[in-house]
């Protein structure tokens, strides 16, 4: 390669060189991102854990009065409900399904081909199946690049003003990895996403994301997006 | 588990992933801004490639290249940030405070004109003027961390090689015009 050519190579290379401070701040930023990512790795057995408890008291509550009986009853009927007739009988299927269902589940379940569901951008509430999976969700560097696509497209759509289809995105995160990584990441996008949209209450996200994760890098900035 | 947690938990892999870092930080973001990504973007994007490292630095074979690997996770998380902006904003070049005004000017001219040299290629052909160019690499290496066959990496490499001799002379020429 002649001179000239090597100099206009360094020169480029001049110019592109990191400004002073900025590698310091990236390693810090990396270090609290990781963290922010291990904290929610952990939340979900916590999460899990708490959602356990409260079904074995609710259970208990419940089958102790008529109403439980009866819910537990009518799960026994043959109607076309997916989990239950899908999952092997075990001993603590009825109990379980019969719990966080309203006395008119049933109805519903019936019902519900005629009117198709919009996606939740919430991760979906633990069901018995679900809780098949036992062990904490394990990340792998594929899942989390497939999860970090979908949030950061989500993130693009947003800013060019495209936002129903960063909900898009963010339904298509919650769909596939409803107890992902960046689960968190995608509630507080979605608290942003509402807080410019048209909905009757389009903080209620964004004040519930802030209450639930307090004192978190994200929470402030849904309180910075949502002007809370 | 691959987690962050068990990789960040000893002493040894915070040192090993520092070493990584403080050795490769800079061509990750001279790469990532000569690939293309906006920069205003570069610097999410350097920490998106570090925290995959992170993560994943067991996987790192202490035998194979560590620019070669974290070229390979840099090329993903490029892709996704350049598609945030189909047009790159023009590089903010500052002379340094040292330099003198002449000199300044001079070689900002010059970073210009690789920096619309790499505006003009393709993806492909940039990547390896990037990686063989700009970055020293050897064709192997570049084998290694793209995939790419070792063919086509000199071939991309010729062709690239003769498109920045014309920009060079094409420059030269239009200075020399200039200062008559």
């Amino acid at each position: 390669m002649t001179d000239e050519r090597t100099d206009y190579l360094a020169a480029y290379r001049r110019s592109a060189a990191t400004p002073p401070g900025v590698r310091e701040d990236n390693l810090a930023a990396i270090y609290e991102r990781a963290a922010a990512i291990d904290e929610e790795e952990a939340a979900p057995r916590t999460r899990w854990a708490a959602s356990a408890l409260v079904l074995k008291i609710s259970t208990a509550a419940l089958l102790t009065t008529g109403v439980g009986v009866a819910v537990a009853m009518s799960q026994r009927e043959p109607t076309p409900e997916p989990v239950a007739s899908a999952a092997a009988p075990s001993p603590s299927a009825p109990v379980a399904t019969a719990v966080p269902r309203p006395p008119a589940a049933p109805k519903e379940v019936t019902a519900e081909p005629a009117q198709p569901e919009p996606v939740p951008l919430q991760a979906p509430a633990p069901t018995p199946r679900a809780r098949k999976k036992p062990s904490a969700p394990q990340t792998s560097p594929d899942q989390l690049e497939q999860e970090l696509t979908l949030i950061e497209s989500a993130r693009e759509h947003l800013e060019a003003g495209r936002r129903d289809d960063a909900r898009r995105s963010l339904r298509e995160h919650a769909r596939r990895f409803p107890a992902g990584t960046l689960a968190t990441e995608r509630e507080a996008w979605a608290a942003i996403v509402q807080c410019g949209g048209e909905s009757s209450q389009p903080r209620a996200a964004a004040r519930s994301f802030v209450l639930t994760h307090e004192d978190t890098p994200l929470a402030a900035k849904v309180k910075r997006a949502c002007k809370l | 588990m691959r987690s962050t947690r068990s990789a960040a938990s000893s002493a040894s892999a915070r040192s090993r992933f520092e070493a990584l870092f403080a050795a490769h930080h800079d061509f990750v973001r001279r790469s990532a801004l000569a690939l293309g990504v906006a920069p205003r973007f570069v610097d999410d994007v350097v920490q998106d490639v570090f925290i995959v490292a992170l993560r994943r630095l067991d996987d790192l074979d202490p035998a194979a290249s560590a620019r070669g690997w974290l070229y390979g996770i840099l090329r993903n998380v490029a892709r996704r940030a350049k598609a945030k902006e189909a047009r790159r904003p023009p590089l903010h070049l500052a002379p340094t405070p040292d330099a003198p005004p002449d000199e300044a000017i001079d070689w900002r001219r010059a970073a210009g004109v690789v920096e619309a040299f790499l505006g003009s290629l393709d993806d492909d052909k940039r990547e390896i003027f990037v990686l063989c160019e700009l970055e020293g690499m050897t064709a192997p290496e570049v084998v290694a961390a793209t995939g790419i066959k070792l063919n086509t990496v000199y071939s991309r490499l010729r062709t690239v090689r003769a498109l920045f001799e014309k920009a060079v002379t094409r420059e030269d020429a239009r200075r020399r015009r200039r200062a008559r």
